[in-house]
């Protein structure tokens, strides 16, 4: 995430990066809508979209990579699904290993899943990738999200980066604490979850003070610093009546 | 093999449910987030955002530590329980769905899925468990071993109820049946639902014994009458849908596990239903993979035993086996060697069995191979995963009903034994060590 924030200050932004994240939450909740209709017979529909996921992908020239291993990380979790679906499915069995049967109907649910999961998942990686989160947060929020539900996700993304090397910090005192003993109880652990507890309250009463003294009463000021210029908007309008068309047409 | 699916189906990603399961469950979600939101907004509470926001970033922060439970085997927690013990159940929901949505974004459940996902592991892990926490409760928040008892129960039991709804999900969205979907998912999270409320409940039991003021509800002064009540009603409320529950398996007609070996080995039988006068009324004619009833003075298969592929439909009338014509049960027992004093069939193993049948006006001539034979081991094997417990000495739903009434009052005894080792005190020094551990004083 640090990557990220550096590399938006070194070189010209690529049109995925201009855009406003407004119009990127909103293509990519179109795309994830048509991709999820996807039948497992429309493989020129896929292919399409394939091809326009890696054009988008190829246009981000520096962040390539970046989008790739955040499309890695999402991966395992879906394979796990992919290659159980078919073990689980009703239907003709076609092969037999011991009491677990693999059925043709299964197979088609897991390609069918496959797809529509790397489809959305890709989108999704070029949008975080592309956005940095403030904006993505700026953007939420005036995408008309209430400012409660807005405010919590803002500040989560804040602490996390604080929480989790603190997180860490009581796990290597532990450690420390505990030399030799090569498993910790079990409720040592619960203890250092709760101590995480207690540390995340009483920042949050700190942080409510410090708010508070400079001025906070409830509100937020929403930016205007991004509005998207018209190219972007209309480049985006283009691409969901591209998705759409193709969802229809295919 | 089915529960990693299952688990990861708590997760899940675009594709999984279909488009209509999704919106449905996507306009709930946001009717209910929204009405959360407009509750909070009205406390107008200034330390609420920062609060919730931290927490957020708590629950996220502890489902990634991994809790040694045993042998080689890790879980983690999803924190819907333990956030709505510590904020109350609407910040809870507010802040589970914030959780949720950041790891869509970051690709671990899909976009589209959003609604169930949220549904699943923020609202019934924040707002239902939250309810049954204070049906347990009742007024004592004072008795730390009852919190905690309390935590660890509703902890648990959000991880099944969460995979009903899934599995509901997985159905409507034409996915995977639910006779295949259910059994499986709420078996596989009442185990996976133990590690779920033995770290909410640790937690819970740091926090009251360090800061019990943290907790969302504070000691209320109700009598202590009015908290016996509670206790009862809630106890009597969970034994009903426990008792409900323990019911399900009869939706399946198969066995359960242990059932389906049992038969497959040969050393199980069914019991038979006997008139009052002793004579059989049906009996489970395991060689023949069916169960046999007397129908208007016919022997007929009624139900077929999935585990057992079996020629026999349900409906033919059995007419000969091997040689002996058959006029009542009791022949068809005695020509299938049954004895219903010593409930077993003396059949010997790996021999044919020779039957006459009559189907649809057509008569049958079929040959059970050996095969067929339980002894010999049964080609397909299918049960119920939920197993079908009866008290001994009662047939029926009764027995049925009652083995559920006993399992749910073992789980709260469980969650008593659980709540009171939890909270025993530890040794001065640590605790003082938890105190100063404050962190940083900056913001």
């Amino acid at each position: 995430m640090h990557e990220k924030s550096l590399t938006r200050t070194a070189a010209p932004l690529t049109l995925l990066e201009q855009l406003d994240a407004r119009v990127k939450i909103v293509c990519a909740l179109s795309w994830a809508i048509c991709v999820v209709t996807i039948r497992r017979t429309d493989l020129p529909l896929v292919a399409t979209y394939a091809a326009l996921l890696a054009a988008l992908l190829v246009s981000q020239r520096r962040s390539v990579g970046q989008c790739l291993r955040r499309f890695a990380t999402a991966l395992p979790a879906i394979a796990m699904l992919v290659v159980l679906l078919p073990f689980f499915k009703e239907g003709t069995v076609l092969w037999q290993l011991g009491p677990l049967e693999v059925t043709r109907e299964g197979l088609y649910a897991a390609q069918r899943l496959a797809t529509c999961a790397a489809l959305c998942v890709g989108v999704l990686a070029l949008v975080w990738v592309t956005t940095p989160e403030a904006e993505l947060i700026a953007g939420l929020r005036r995408l008309g999200l209430p400012a409660l539900f807005v405010g919590v996700l803002a500040f989560m993304l804040r602490y996390l980066h604080v929480l989790r090397p603190e997180l860490h910090r009581l796990w290597d005192a532990r450690a420390a604490r505990t030399i030799g003993r090569r498993r910790p109880p079990f409720r040592s652990a619960t203890n250092l979850l709760g101590a995480l507890a207690l540390r995340a309250h009483g920042r949050a009463e700190r942080v409510a003070d410090a708010m508070a003294a400079r001025g906070y009463a409830g509100q937020w000021p929403v930016s205007h610093a991004h509005d998207p210029p018209a190219r972007a908007t209309l480049a985006a309008v283009l691409f969901v009546s591209v998705v759409v068309l193709l969802r229809i047409l295919l | 093999m089915p529960s990693v699916l299952l688990l990861l189906a708590m997760h899940a990603p675009d594709g999984l449910f279909s488009l209509s399961v999704n919106l449905t469950f996507g306009l709930v979600v946001v009717l209910l987030i929204g009405r959360a939101c407009a509750a909070l907004a009205r406390s107008h509470d200034q330390r609420l955002v920062p609060l919730m926001g931290l927490m957020a970033a708590f629950v996220f922060a502890g489902q990634m530590v991994n809790f040694p439970i045993s042998s080689g085997t890790t879980g983690h927690l999803l924190g819907g329980t333990l956030a709505a013990i510590l904020l109350g159940p609407w910040a809870a929901t507010v802040v589970m769905a914030a959780v949720i949505l950041f790891q869509a974004l970051l690709g671990d459940g899909g976009l589209t899925a959003l609604g169930p996902n949220i549904f699943n592991m923020g609202i019934v892990g924040t707002c239902l468990a939250y309810f049954v926490y204070r049906v347990f409760v009742g007024p004592a928040f004072h008795k730390p071993a009852r919190v905690v008892a309390a935590s660890f129960f509703a902890a648990w039991l959000s991880v099944p109820l969460a995979s009903v709804f899934v599995s509901l999900q997985l159905a409507v969205s034409g996915t995977v049946t639910l006779a295949r979907a259910l059994p499986a998912m709420v078996l596989t999270h009442m185990v996976i639902g133990v590690g779920e409320a033995l770290i909410t409940a640790g937690v819970v039991a740091f926090v009251v014994r360090t800061r019990p003021d943290l907790l969302y509800d504070r000691p209320a002064g109700t009598s202590r009458r009015v908290g016996r009540l509670a206790a009862i009603v809630g106890l009597a409320a969970s034994l009903v849908v426990a008792t409900g529950l323990s019911l399900l398996p009869r939706l399946w007609d198969f066995p359960d596990g242990l059932e389906s070996v049992g038969f497959q080995k040969g050393f199980l039988y069914e019991e038979p239903a006997l008139a009052a006068d002793g004579i059989v009324e049906a009996f489970s004619a395991y060689p023949l993979g069916v169960r046999l009833a007397l129908h208007d003075g016919r022997v007929t298969a009624t139900q077929r035993y999935e585990q057992q592929a079996s020629p026999l439909m349900p409906g033919d009338v059995i007419e000969r086996i091997e040689s002996t014509p058959v006029t009542d049960l009791a022949a068809a027992a005695q020509a299938l060697g049954f004895a219903p004093a010593e409930n077993r069939f003396a059949l010997p193993p790996g021999q044919p069995v020779h039957l006459r049948v009559a189907r649809a006006g057509r008569e049958l001539e079929l040959v059970f191979p050996a095969a067929a034979t339980p002894a010999a081991g049964a080609a397909k094997s299918r049960f119920a995963l939920l197993p079908d417990y009866t008290v001994p000495g009662l047939t029926g739903l009764l027995s049925t009903s009652l083995a559920g009434a006993i399992g749910t009052l073992a789980m709260f005894v469980l969650a008593f034994v659980a709540g009171r080792a939890l909270v025993r005190p530890i040794a001065p020094s640590a605790c003082a060590a938890a105190h100063a551990s404050g962190g940083p004083t900056h913001a």
